[in-house]
């Protein structure tokens, strides 16, 4: 029995490997175009605004699902709603600001500023949310 | 060696999560958006386009 379970675990060590290794593949044949980065601060900005709202995505998908099911009051809601759009404003104007800064009118600088900012709300709103749901909650 | 193979395996933690949880359209979603480069105004907006308001998760 104790073998079995050993070998369980190796196995399934390997097996999140092979899951691992066919990720890393996916994204070089995605990138696999050859297509040289043109614009760093561009691709960086559109790489880290996808990967917030990925984030986003499953900590309050994750959220309202235990909100559903009774595992949150509703006055912690109305709190975590309005930490959440905060966040959300703070990802639109960023992802303006990228479109602005592709298309020449805006800065560097203001896409970094504008980046940060929602930033900082993810942040806030993934720590209230965990202070209120705890273990429960699910983030990235 | 050991610190690649445990970024690798928990590479695949992370995207299995994801694949399990979220479904297949946020599993793409997220390995096309980290190796996308220069992306164009349209990508832009499909981006904008896809993310969701805070009260679209509660009505759904």
């Amino acid at each position: 029995m104790k073998k079995n379970t050993g070998a369980l675990y190796v196995f399934g060590f390997f097996a999140l490997l092979a899951l691992g290794c066919i990720g890393v593949l996916m994204l070089q044949g995605c990138a696999g175009t050859g297509e040289p980065i043109k614009d760093p601060i561009l691709t960086n900005a559109y790489r880290t605004l996808n990967g917030l709202d990925t984030a986003y995505d499953i900590a309050w998908g994750s959220f309202v699902q235990l909100y559903k099911d009774g595992l949150v009051k509703g006055e912690t809601m109305t709190s975590a709603q309005a930490m959440a759009w905060k966040y959300y404003n703070a990802w639109s104007k960023a992802a303006k600001t990228l479109k602005a800064y592709a298309a020449g009118t805006a800065s560097p600088d203001q896409l970094q500023a504008a980046l940060d900012l929602a930033r900082a709300g993810l942040d806030e709103l993934k720590a209230y949310l965990k202070e209120q749901a705890g273990d429960n909650l699910k983030v990235l | 060696m050991i610190p690649e193979t445990a970024a690798l395996a928990y590479l695949g933690v992370t995207l299995l999560d994801i694949l399990m949880t979220r479904g297949p359209d946020a599993y793409f979603r997220i390995v096309n958006s980290i190796a996308k480069a220069n992306p164009t105004p349209q990508d832009i907006d499909e981006m904008i386009l896809k993310a969701k308001n805070p009260d679209q998760y509660i009505l759904s």
